[in-house]
């Protein structure tokens, strides 16, 4: 009563899969409860059985390798040289190897001279090189034992079958298939074929797209529609470059099936199947996986940082994901472009993120407790246990395709432990993590079938299957017939037969997939994209005598009824009486009263990530406290001109010394070794040249830095702090303000928008007011003062305003400059205050250095709407209809 | 000779010639006859390589021979008459050859596309292994390859003190090298090349350096020569009153280069030596911004009222509006000395160094990534086609043909590596004349060098003309010139004649670009019309503009086909003309202009990614409050976020009025909702899902243009997410912000079209208006080295190359400022060729605008821009067009007074419902039942699964056969056969011994116990071994393997499950109790099974074969 030995065998896996679940549901639909499928294989997963047995059976003492094992000794023989890199030529000569016996080409071995280039000398060379490599360690490869499986059959140390049914082998036998059938009929077994039922094929209507993405959504819908009106229909979409359109593909069937899962509600099961996977490296869980592993343990930059921090995977991710949110946030204002794994531990903790950060801990021993250099197995083992220590997996609850996922990663991690027969010597690290890394790029993974009613597949896998009902799609004139893909490493007349090597041979390949193709179902359909202006697409001249109709447009979301709140630019008033900030409140009130509203009362601060090394503004902040430092102590100009060469030198160094340890505290990495050189050398060089214009001034002495100074304007209190504020012979001040940056005195002009009101506003607070107020500009190339006084206060630069030119030359005198800073500072706190927050750039200019455009949508406002008489219309790119 | 003879000429098969091919003349006819043509003399299409510039000309040069060739067209117009003829010639040979079923034969492609084929076909001889197509954005990976550089400064590697000195001369300014040397790698190609013309070897470089310098001086004194004989003036006496100026100065104590003259015995002449007199030269006739002096005093040396300040008024007074001499002048005094500064020197070296490192690593960066850009696809063809030394490569063994016949479109805009690369495939082709190449080939090459406009893109109109001269390689070509205009009418072919002709260059220059000017004669009837349009401001400007073209649409509603279009240089140039536009209600269809993230709808896309990615980004969180989806007031938002409250903080959720409320939660929902699916759908699907249900698409203000760029975000973000661009945000932007619109789809009722001079080349429209003409360009961009090719007297090519100046000058040295002069000569020489290609798309009418400020006493155009060039022929007719549009008006700026944007808050109405279609509901009929057998994975049981998998297959041999039928020989053969076994299975040859003792001792424990025995009998009846069963189980379908299962003699089915595990250590029975607990579910879902198909007692049990026991399970 068991089984009766039934092998059927199927050209692909996808084929083998749905004839047993076929068979399964029939069974059921039968009535059977339970039952004795027969075999039913893939005929390379029968070449594999077959390999299995002969294995157990036979004393041939060679051991057979998987396509991954054998890969490495492609990789090993390769001439490196050659190459630039490490590019992946050992993929390419394991495709000609398989080609080569897959279609019983001439043995590389036995190629004339005559028929060799560059390319398919060198693969003979390898191919040499590969066999020798073989035989010495007693090794065999699927593709070779493939060649050897008639022979062995021949000799009787492989047994067959007693019967063969071969099912949707509708594609012509590759000469290898061939091979083997033959000497398993000659040896008796009985072959059978069920092949496609024959008929006419349909005449399908073909629509036209405009865009690839609308073909896709089209044949979804088409597919639901079908399903609606006959729920137990199988349908077929036949998309010919599946691979390189899965996300498009799930994207545009999710939106169709499932419009509440597509806006991102709850979800069920999906009565649609893509038969293509993708790489494991490409799935989060497998890539985060990855990338753990491939933190370094001295330090880590903030992109990486970004893997561990929202990694969903990792414990603690439900509860403690904005707390992460928080430290990257953190970190992006605040922390260079590279962190010590303890810093980021503390980070971590300050947010609130201890789990993390614990974890970290436990991966970073057990990290560090890797070895130098291993067999691949012993870092399979290592890498599982530092995924373990970090608690890889453990985070939000896997759903059924992670969790498919994670069983296919372990697969990977023991396949990768196999590699261990194939390598010679123990690998690094750093070769472990790559060659894994290389092999989950290289497999491709899918969740199962459930049984679904909808399949979306390639030309290959729709091949040999009866549907109800079949959308053709891409049926343009460049993918029927497709490019001709000679193997570059096999000389040309050795591969004539290969029916994909010549145009005749796709040609003629074309035609009989797509006959096969319309015969596959009842109801047939046919799409194509017409392309873009560049590349303009036709329908493929094979099916020109078929209907076409170009397909309805999807039609354009249906516009939203909109509000307008006519001009919402006034946010509630500021109940505080003072701001933070010092007068950045000011300049950005000057800049943009949206920006301060936003920035200031929002708390929408600018999160761009740091880039490695310093900014300018690092840049500007050192030279700035190496100079409060120099001068720290020192009187001033007398004392600057006291100090000898060396004592001056001493300072100058001691200065940037101690600047560069404050910038380096916090954080260790913020620069590296050389770059602590010199920056140092280029801080004592500026000083070093900034003190000699110092020693062109009058005398002076230095009467503070850093001086905190409370101002207040329309009621708003502001602190902020002076540079500097030296004192001159006379008993007048002059306020110095360090600037590394492109600003100039103009900024100053008293108007509603000033452009920089920082020294104007300590000018109209300081009692006495100063006599002058100066940037000192600290360029290396435009070392100078650059400012405004009262009176000749002695420093080059700094002009009097009588004898200022441009736009102040209009200013009666120094009182008018104050009575005008005040007002208009007094003008921008009074706005502030009362809330008013227009989008209202001072300048374009300011709007290119600012994060909030998206905020204060200044792109949709029209600029010409209220203030221009002569307007009307809206200034925006579009054809003017709307 | 005619137009007609060189047409005919230039498309017979066995000439090699190159054409130029004017605006107009029906080049791509052209191309197309001389293609129909060669297939008649091919034996397969794939011996014809026929090279174009874009995609677009590939594909209708592509469509328009498969229209002919097509049986069934026919065409009537007489200039298609040639092509048809020969199209009918070949219909028998493109039958035989499927041509039209498979268009993908002709081999018609970009060069890109060409060498990318290459490249694929020889992954070993082009060193290059298998490339995807070209990486569309490949910034991140010339930033990496600079940041690894960059990193070496802080380690051993050699390049450290090179790094050092680089970095020390620039200040550290670490960051700005990084974007400098990122820039540089995209353009890796044109420094590469020059680096390799000169091995950077000091003395080489300082003698192309003085040679140029000498040449310059020697123009130099010529001009003064010619100058001062033309006014009489004797030299001695300029020399004297110079020598005067000296000692006068030298009396002061100043410092001025005047002071050379003290001892000057002559005129400086073209020796270097004498560059200290042209600079004391020049300081004494011009002023520090390069006019004449006006007035002479004693800070030139020449105290008032001496007869030396007299003479020499005089003079200057003479030679004041000589501009030729005025430019020599300040030419000369600004040359360098020949030679390198020694820390410019010491840094150049360093840099070379630096630059050629940077492009090895990025290399690598390319290997490691699978990928390459450009650059590399053009350098790995040009390597797989080999070279001189080693031997071209045979293609025929690469290819199915070898390539018989190239044609080259647009030549004109070819680059040195496009040269190259023809210069291989043609190696061997030289026949015994002139234009005719060996065994039957044949090289044509169209373009025309007046509409070379590709600078930027290392195109260099010179090699045109080079291969005119003197062929490709030693392939020497016929030159033919096509002389028709098709195109414009009569007036405008007459206009462009007459006012670009003249401001050509007379002489050309291959070097610099200088390419003649070659006049056309019209094809088409009289008529057409020019127009100069001038205006004070840029406001009056786009008026008359938008007018202008109103009033034409309205001339020509008659006329179906009518199309205009408004060409500029660049996009910022449209600013007032757009909105003019749309205040008349024009339509207009703008193409490519924007960049992306200027969009509102892409901007709203791009805070709700953050707002998805970084959710501690408050910013962009408040922006999708604020987007049109939801729309808070600023009060809402304040009351909302004010006072730094956290975003999604109740009790400031509940202050909110009813209808904001509802707004922000449906935010913050859909913001929650989304971390569900956090790393589980492409962030791009995150992403898109959240704005569909908010209104996102709905909320658009222009659909059609909306939807598409937002298309376009979304693909780039697809994009950046696989690049792995979206660790570093910086990264995305800078993906992001080479980004532009595709504009507005085409449509027939749009009847402007407005453009780039770029984007407009090869098209034509009824109306042209050029606006703008007199902005200049935009500023220049600084790069880390300057390099200037030139080709020197004796022919050969050379290089001058300099350093980036030191971060401590302000001002570039002479030998930087030399080459950036010459630069701008070479740019203002493109610049002619623009307005030659802008000018030239016009049909019926071309209109050319610009502004000129009236109040000026004299009116001139802005260096650098496009009028400044038309000014020497119609500077005239603007002017007085100028008088036309503004008599008398006093004009501002004429820019439109700043204003305030528009306020207005535009959002969704609240009433809005999202109308999300419903899911179709769906189960499996019958669901694999998944996971009840999974077991956890146990990492350290890895070599015990192998050990347990040998085991099982040796049992199953055995338990195939019976444990009777086993031979002794045939035991030992098996136990044999163990190493071999966990080899297979991966285990390493120094842990073989032991799990094979394991297995062995398993193996041979079951052969020797009775229970194992019993279970391995073959006396039993129904057995089996490894036996699929399936069925239904609680309505899920189980599909298992059973490994071995017999009807024993008391009628029982057993059901036995081997299970390899071992428990080492005391108290054996809890561990098999704990084995029964851990497979019982399995056992019973085996043991439901078989109850379905057979009605006898079952029992199932576990076999562990290295304890021996059977355990009844259930
Ligand atoms: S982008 Fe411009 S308009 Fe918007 S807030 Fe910033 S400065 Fe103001």
């Amino acid at each position: 009563m068991l089984a009766p030995d039934r092998l059927v065998l199927t050209p692909t896996a996808r084929l083998a899969r749905d004839r047993s679940r076929t068979l399964a549901e029939q069974m059921s639909a039968a009535g059977s409860g339970a039952w004795f499928p027969p075999q039913v294989l893939s005929f390379s997963a029968w070449l594999t059985a077959l390999r299995d047995d002969y294995l157990l059976s036979d004393d041939d003492p060679r051991v057979p390798i998987s396509a991954g094992q054998a890969l490495l000794i492609w990789q090993g023989l390769i001439d490196r040289e050659v190459f630039v890199g490490e590019p992946r030529v050992a993929e390419l000569a394991q495709r000609a190897w398989r080609l080569i016996h897959e279609h019983d080409l001439m043995a590389p071995q036995d190629w004339p001279a005559l028929w060799l280039s560059e390319d398919s000398r060198r693969f003979r060379d390898w191919a040499a090189r590969y066999r020798e490599a073989c035989s010495r360690r007693a090794l065999i490869d699927d593709w070779a034992f493939a060649a050897e499986v008639p022979s062995l059959i021949v000799e009787g140390r492989i047994s067959t079958p007693e019967t063969i049914e071969l099912d949707g082998f509708d594609l012509p036998l590759t000469p290898l298939q061939r091979n083997i059938l033959d000497a398993c009929a000659a040896a008796g077994t009985r072959i059978s074929r069920r092949d496609a039922p024959p008929g006419d094929p349909e005449q399908p209507i073909i629509l036209q797209y405009e865009e690839p993405d609308d073909e896709l959504v089209g044949a979804a819908r088409w597919a639901r529609l079908q399903l609606e009106a006959d729920p137990a229909q199988s349908i077929a979409i036949v998309v010919p470059d599946l691979g390189n359109r899965l996300a498009h593909v799930e994207r545009s069937f999710r939106q169709v099936f499932d419009p509440p899962a597509f806006s991102l509600q709850a979800t069920g099961p999906e009565p649609w199947h893509v038969s293509l996977g993708r790489p494991l490296a490409e799935w989060p869980l497998i890539a985060d996986g990855l990338a753990l592993l491939s933190l370094g343990d001295q330090g880590l930059t903030q992109p990486q940082a970004t893997r561990p921090l929202r990694s969903p995977f990792l414990p603690g991710w439900v509860e403690e994901a904005p707390a992460r949110e928080r430290a990257l946030a953190q970190l992006a204002r605040w922390a260079p472009y590279e962190l010590t794994w303890n810093e980021m531990r503390h980070e971590l903790r300050a947010a609130g993120a201890g789990l993390l950060a614990d974890r970290l801990e436990d991966w970073e021993a057990q990290r560090r407790a890797a070895p130098a250099a291993g067999w691949p197995s012993l870092w399979a083992a290592q890498f599982q246990q530092e995924l373990s220590s970090v608690g890889f997996a453990g985070g939000r609850a896997l759903d059924s395709r992670e969790y498919q996922g994670l069983q296919r990663w372990h697969e990977l991690l023991e396949a990768f432990s196999a590699l261990d027969v194939v390598t010679e010597t123990p690998l690094t690290r750093g070769q472990a993590l790559a060659a894994l890394a290389e092999r989950a790029a290289g497999t491709v993974f899918r969740e199962r079938n459930p049984g679904v009613p909808v399949e979306i597949l390639g030309i290959e896998e729709a091949l040999g299957s009866r549907f109800d009902a079949l959308w053709l799609t891409t049926l343009d004139s460049t993918t029927w017939p497709g490019p001709t893909r000679r193997e570059p490493l096999i000389p040309g007349p050795v591969q004539a037969a290969v029916p994909r090597a010549t145009s005749e041979g796709c040609m003629a390949r074309a035609e009989q997939e797509l006959q096969l193709l319309l015969r596959a179902a009842t109801v047939v359909r046919g799409s194509y994209a017409r392309g873009n202006e560049d590349d303009p697409l036709a329908l493929t001249v094979l099916l020109a005598h078929c209907p076409q109709t170009p397909a309805e447009r999807p039609a354009p979301p249906e516009p939203a009824a909109m509000d307008h709140v006519r001009d919402d630019d006034r946010a509630p008033a500021f109940a505080a009486t003072s701001a933070g900030g010092g007068t950045s409140v000011l300049r950005q009130q000057s800049d943009c009263p949206f920006r301060a509203f936003a920035q200031q009362r929002l708390g929408a601060v600018d999160l761009q990530p740091p880039r490695p090394g310093l900014d300018a503004g690092q840049r500007g902040t050192l030279v700035h406290r190496a100079l409060e430092q120099f001068w720290n102590g020192l009187d001033g100009r007398a004392a600057l001109l006291a100090l000898d060469t060396e004592a001056l030198s001493m300072r100058i160094q001691n200065a940037a010394v101690s600047a560069l340890d404050r910038l380096t505290r916090r954080y260790r990495l913020t620069l590296s070794r050389a770059g602590r050189r010199l920056e140092q050398r280029r801080t004592e060089r500026v000083l070093a040249n900034w003190l000699a214009v110092e020693r062109e001034r009058g005398d002076f002495t230095v009467e503070g830095h850093e001086r905190e100074i409370t101002m207040t304007f329309s009621g708003l209190t502001l602190t902020g702090k002076i540079d500097r504020i030296d004192r001159l012979e006379d008993g007048s001040t002059v306020l110095i303000d360090y600037k590394t940056g492109r600003t100039s005195r103009g900024d100053w002009y008293p108007e509603p928008r000033i452009a920089d009101p920082q020294l104007p506003a300590y000018a109209v607070t300081l009692r006495p007011p100063p006599a002058a107020i100066a940037f000192a500009r600290l360029r290396p190339e435009d070392l100078r003062f650059d400012g405004l006084a009262r009176h000749d206060v002695g420093m080059a630069g700094v002009t009097p305003l009588a004898n200022a030119r441009h736009r102040f030359a209009a200013l009666a005198d120094w009182n008018e400059l104050m009575t005008g800073w005040r007002t208009q500072l007094d003008a921008l706190a009074g706005d502030f205050i009362a809330g008013a927050a227009a989008v209202a750039p001072r300048t374009p200019a300011v709007c290119s250095f600012c994060h909030l455009q998206a905020l204060c949508r200044v792109h949709e406002r029209a600029p010409f709407a209220d203030a221009d008489v002569e307007a009307g219309g809206t200034a925006s790119g579009d054809s003017g209809d709307g | 000779m005619g137009d007609g003879d060189a047409r005919r000429q230039a498309v017979e098969p066995q000439r090699s010639v190159i054409v130029q091919a004017p605006a107009g003349s029906g080049k791509t006819t052209l191309l197309v006859e001389r293609y129909l043509g060669l297939l008649a003399v091919v034996e397969a299409p794939e011996e014809i390589l026929a090279i174009t510039f874009t995609r677009k000309a590939a594909a209708e040069m592509r469509q328009r021979i498969l229209r002919y060739l097509n049986p069934e067209v026919h065409a009537d117009a007489a200039h298609e008459q040639a092509a048809l003829a020969k199209a009918r010639a070949v219909r028998h040979k493109v039958a035989a050859w499927r041509l039209l079923e498979n268009p993908q034969r002709l081999l018609i492609r970009t060069i890109d596309s060409f060498n990318h084929y290459l490249a694929r076909t020889m992954p070993v001889a082009s060193a290059l292994g298998p490339v995807p197509a070209p990486a569309d954005n490949t910034q991140a990976m010339y930033r990496l390859a600079a940041r690894r550089v960059l990193a070496l400064v802080d380690g051993n590697d050699a390049l450290a003190a090179d790094l050092e000195q680089l970095l020390e001369w620039r200040d550290h300014r670490s960051q700005d090298i990084e974007d400098l040397l990122t820039g540089l790698l995209g353009r890796r190609e044109q420094w590469l090349r020059a680096l390799s013309v000169a091995e950077p070897q000091r003395a080489r470089l300082e003698a192309v350096l003085s040679r140029e310098v000498t040449g310059q001086l020697a123009r130099a004194g010529s001009v003064l020569q010619r100058a001062l004989a033309r006014q009489g003036i004797e030299a001695s006496q300029l020399l004297s009153l110079l020598r005067y100026a000296a000692g006068t100065l030298r009396g002061t104590g100043s410092a001025s280069v005047i002071c050379a003259f003290a001892e000057a015995d002559a005129l400086p002449g073209a020796d270097p030596q004498a560059l200290p007199l042209w600079q004391g030269l020049a300081a004494a006739f011009l002023t520090n911004d390069g006019a004449f002096r006006r007035r002479i005093d004693k800070t030139i040396g020449f105290p008032p009222k001496t007869p030396e300040k007299d003479a020499f008024q005089d003079i200057i007074g003479a030679l004041t509006g000589d501009d030729a001499l005025r430019d020599a002048l300040q030419l000369a005094g600004r040359l360098p000395q020949p030679h390198y500064q020694e820390d410019e020197w010491a840094v150049l070296e360093a840099l070379v160094r630096v630059l050629k490192r940077a492009a090895a690593e990025l290399s690598l960066v390319f290997a490691g990534r699978g990928k390459t850009d450009f650059a590399g696809l053009a350098e790995a063809a040009l390597r797989g086609l080999g070279d001189e030394d080693s031997g071209y490569t045979d293609l025929g063994l690469y290819l199915d043909r070898r390539i018989q016949h190239i044609l080259v479109d647009e030549f004109q805009d070819t680059n040195w590596g496009q040269l190259h690369l023809l210069e291989k495939l043609t190696a061997g082709w030289e026949g015994s004349a002139p234009g005719v190449a060996a065994d039957g080939r044949s090289l044509f090459l169209v373009g025309d060098p007046m509409q070379s406009i590709y600078r930027f893109r290392e195109a260099e109109v010179g090699l045109y003309i080079r291969c005119r001269d003197r062929g490709v390689g030693p392939l020497m070509l016929e030159s033919k010139r096509l002389s028709r205009n098709f195109r414009s009418r009569a007036e405008i072919v007459r206009w462009v004649n007459e006012r670009l002709g003249p401001i050509f260059p007379e002489q050309e220059d291959i070097a610099a670009g200088a390419v003649a000017y070659a006049a056309s004669e019209p094809g088409r009837p009289a008529g057409g019309r020019v127009q100069i349009l001038a205006h004070p401001g840029e406001a009056a400007e786009a008026e008359a503009i938008a007018e202008l073209l109103a009033g034409a649409l309205a001339a020509q509603t008659a006329n179906p086909d009518f199309k205009a279009a408004i060409i500029v240089r660049a996009r910022s140039h449209l600013q007032l003309i757009l909105p003019a536009l749309t205040r008349r209600s024009l339509a207009y269809r703008a193409v490519k202009l924007d960049p992306l993230t200027s969009r509102p709808a892409v901007q709203d896309l791009l805070a709700l990614t953050r707002a998805i990615a970084q959710p501690a980004d408050r910013a962009a969180v408040l922006a999708v409050l604020r987007s049109p989806v939801c729309g808070l007031t600023l009060e809402d938002l304040w009351m909302l976020a004010g006072d730094g409250r956290a975003l999604d903080d109740p009790d400031a959720l509940a202050r909110l009025h009813e209808d904001a409320r509802a707004r922000a939660l449906r935010v913050l929902q859909a913001l929650a909702d989304v971390r569900v699916q956090w790393r589980r759908r492409p962030l791009r699907d995150l992403v898109e899902g959240v704005w569909t249900r908010l209104g996102g698409p709905a909320c658009c203000q222009h659909p059609a243009t909306d939807l598409r760029d937002a298309r376009l975000y979304l693909n780039a973000l697809d994009q950046a997410a696989a690049d792995g661009l979206l660790e570093d945000w910086n990264d995305f932007e800078e993906l992001l912000a080479d980004q532009h619109t595709e504009g507005d789809p085409p449509r027939a009722d749009v009847k402007i079209e407005v453009l780039t001079m770029h984007g407009a080349k090869g098209l034509e429209w009824d109306l042209v208006v050029l606006p703008g003409l007199n902005r200049p360009p935009g500023g220049n961009d600084r790069a880390l080295l300057h390099w200037l090719p030139f080709t020197a007297a004796d022919g050969r090519e050379q290089v001058l190359l300099a350093p980036l100046r030191s971060a401590d000058t302000r001002h570039d040295p002479p030998l930087v400022e030399l080459i950036r002069n010459e630069q701008k000569t070479r740019s203002s020489y493109e610049n002619q060729r623009l307005l030659y290609v802008a000018t030239t798309r016009a049909k019926e009418q071309l209109v050319l605008s610009a502004c000129l400020d009236p109040t000026k006493d004299e009116i001139r155009p802005a260096t650098g821009s496009l009028l400044a060039d038309l000014w020497p022929t119609t500077g005239e007719d603007f002017r007085s067009a100028l008088t036309r549009a503004a008599p008398g008006v006093a004009a501002g700026d004429g820019s439109a007074p700043a204003s305030r944007p528009d306020q207005t808050l535009r959002r969704i109405a609240g009433s809005w419902q999202a109308s999300v279609g419903e899911r179709l509901a769906w189960k499996p009929a019958l669901p694999p039942r998944e996971r009840a057998f999974d077991i956890e994975y146990n990492w350290a049981g890895m070599q015990a699964r192998r050990t347990g998998t040998v085991l099982h297959r040796l049992l199953e041999r055995v338990g195939r056969t019976g444990i009777e039928a086993l031979a002794d020989a045939q035991r030992q053969r098996l136990i044999q056969r163990i190493p071999k076994l966990l080899r297979a299975m991966g285990t390493r040859s120094d842990n073989i011994e032991e799990a094979g003792a394991i297995v062995r001792a398993a193996f041979e424990q079951t052969l020797n116990s009775s229970t194992g025995r019993w279970l391995l009998s073959n006396r039993h009846r129904d057995a089996a071994c490894e036996l699929s069963v399936a069925g239904v189980v609680d309505g899920q379908l189980l599909s298992a393997v059973v490994d071995r299962t017999f009807v024993d003699a008391e009628d029982t089915r057993w059901i036995i499950d081997y299970k390899s595990g071992y428990h080492a250590g005391a108290d054996l029975q809890s561990f098999l109790d704990q084995e029964r607990e851990r497979y019982q579910a399995q056992l019973s879902g085996y043991r439901r099974l078989f109850a379905q198909i057979e009605q006898r007692r079952i029992r199932t049990a576990l076999y562990l074969p290295r304890h021996d026991q059977l355990i009844e399970v259930g």
